[in-house]
């Protein structure tokens, strides 16, 4: 599998972003991935909070933030990366990218870049998303719902606006109820760790719920990271 | 073909004529245009640190240097020579060159002669401009607003402005792009041009380790500035009259 570079962003906050990078590093942690994460929610840090021996708390702000995760990345051996994004840099890191030809000699050193953008309620979101889509040659570019903040709030109006983007496939990150939600944010709680048993014995009314919802991200990933894979075979013609 | 002597000045310091004289150089390059350049900060020599294969120190009030830019134009296997004038001395070269015949014989027609003056963020810049004006005739005159360096530019006020370039004729403006200040210093301590540092080798031509990050950022630059170099009809002459295998070679 060929190592990628996950960035999680959306134009609002509080909407599951550092939630989904968990997830995703997680899920690269249960098969053997070993993903390293850059929290870029400086200097507070989000997922560092979760996941401390994995993160990296960089300030994409400063330039020094900047080369420590670029430099990082293009400039040690291939692995898989997740970029937890705060909301506020979302511009000003994608018109960097852009720049400096990022995505280009990211393929080049052998990543794929995966952008995976929430979507929140307001239609701006839903604007924003596009511009993001609009603006990178991403190797894959996701769209996210999720269902605990909801959506555009008509989305019958803007089916064709989102299924543009959809194209290569989207996750939709299910409701869970708020007493699970809880259990999630304890500092240190790990889903890799939880998935494997680590804390049980666990409530059923945590345990299964989690189980089944966890299930259905890692399976809508994995179909994601599959899709690149095949599309990988295909440009080298082996498909 | 006829040859192109630009020369590149300011009668302020430190407003930036030798990173542009480096620029063009770089740009230059790039097009596949041999270039050679002549650097009068007597002797230290700043352009020559970073092209020292295609640069010569010279003091450009001896006689014998005078000749070493100018009794060569025609006979030099090169289509351009560039002259990156020492901080003040942009009024004294000119009036020399006045003296000498030199902007005589650009006035004739037997090769193409441009200032590229660089300007700070003073209105004493502005002041140099009409300074300059008895001298411009026939020449092709070219500010370069130069930001590389400046956060903020003053505001120019048209009607001053206007002023200001009522004497001048056929003159040429580029803005000269800002560029981040850690990449700006990182390539002035590597001594290597833009283009190595972009393509992440060091003086001596072995691989660098140069950041992906600030090679990016002189990546975006070069490509602002090149669009910008572009524009002048100066340096458009040098690549219509180019030989049929660089334009190939492009």
């Amino acid at each position: 599998m060929t190592p990628k570079i996950h960035v999680i962003c959306s134009d609002q906050a509080r909407n599951g972003k550092t939630l989904l990078s968990r997830i995703i590093a997680d899920e690269l942690t249960l098969i053997g991935r070993e993903p390293m994460i850059f929290d870029a929610e400086f200097p507070s840090g989000g997922i560092r909070l979760y996941l401390p021996e994995r993160t990296r708390l960089v300030d994409l702000g400063k330039i020094g933030g900047r080369m420590a995760m670029i430099d990082t990345i293009l400039g040690t051996s291939p692995r898989d990366y997740v970029i937890d994004l705060p909301c506020r840099l979302l511009v000003e890191t994608f018109k960097l990218l852009e720049q400096i030809d990022f995505i280009v000699e990211a393929r080049k050193a052998g990543f794929s870049t995966i952008v995976l953008f929430i979507i929140d309620r307001q239609f701006s979101s839903l604007r924003a998303a596009r511009q993001v889509y609009n603006g990178g040659q991403f190797d894959r570019y996701v769209p996210v719902r999720n269902l605990a903040v909801g959506h555009v709030s008509d989305f019958s109006q803007v089916h064709n606006l989102y299924g543009e983007i959809a194209e290569d496939g989207e996750i939709v990150l299910s409701l869970l109820e708020r007493s699970i939600l809880n259990f999630l944010e304890q500092r240190g709680f790990s889903f890799s760790a939880f998935m494997m048993n680590h804390y049980d014995p666990l409530p059923h009314d945590i345990r299964r719920p989690l189980r089944s919802f966890l299930n259905d991200v890692f399976a809508q990933l994995r179909d994601i990271h599959g899709r690149i894979e095949v599309s990988g075979l295909r440009r080298m013609g082996l498909v | 073909m006829k040859p192109t002597l630009i020369l590149v000045g300011a009668d302020k310091g430190g407003v930036g004529k030798t990173t542009i004289s480096r620029a063009l150089l770089d740009f230059l390059t790039r097009k596949n245009v041999m270039s050679r350049a002549f650097d009068t900060e007597n002797p230290r020599g700043t352009l020559h640190r970073f092209y020292p294969t295609i640069t010569e120190v010279i003091d450009l009030h001896h006689v014998g240097d005078q000749m070493k830019i100018l009794d060569t134009l025609d006979t030099v296997n090169v289509r351009l020579t560039l002259v990156d004038l020492k901080a003040g001395n942009l009024g004294r070269a000119l009036d020399t060159f006045e003296k000498i015949g030199v902007l005589e014989a650009a006035r004739a027609g037997h090769f193409d002669l441009g200032l590229i003056h660089v300007i700070g963020p003073a209105i004493a810049s502005m002041d140099e401009i009409g300074e300059l004006a008895k001298f411009m005739q026939g020449v092709n005159y070219v500010v370069a607003r130069n930001f590389v360096n400046e956060t903020s530019f003053f505001e120019w006020d048209p009607k001053t402005y206007k002023r200001y370039f009522a004497r001048m004729k056929a003159q040429d403006e580029i803005d000269i792009p800002k560029l981040n200040e850690m990449a700006y210093e990182q390539v002035d301590l590597s001594g290597v041009t833009f283009k190595d540092f972009i393509d992440n080798k060091a003086a001596d031509g072995t691989q660098a380790n140069f950041s992906f990050v600030l090679r990016g950022y002189v990546r975006r630059w070069c490509y602002e500035i090149d669009q910008e170099f572009e524009r002048l009809a100066l340096l458009q002459n040098l690549f219509t009259q180019r030989a049929p295998a660089a334009a190939a070679a492009e």
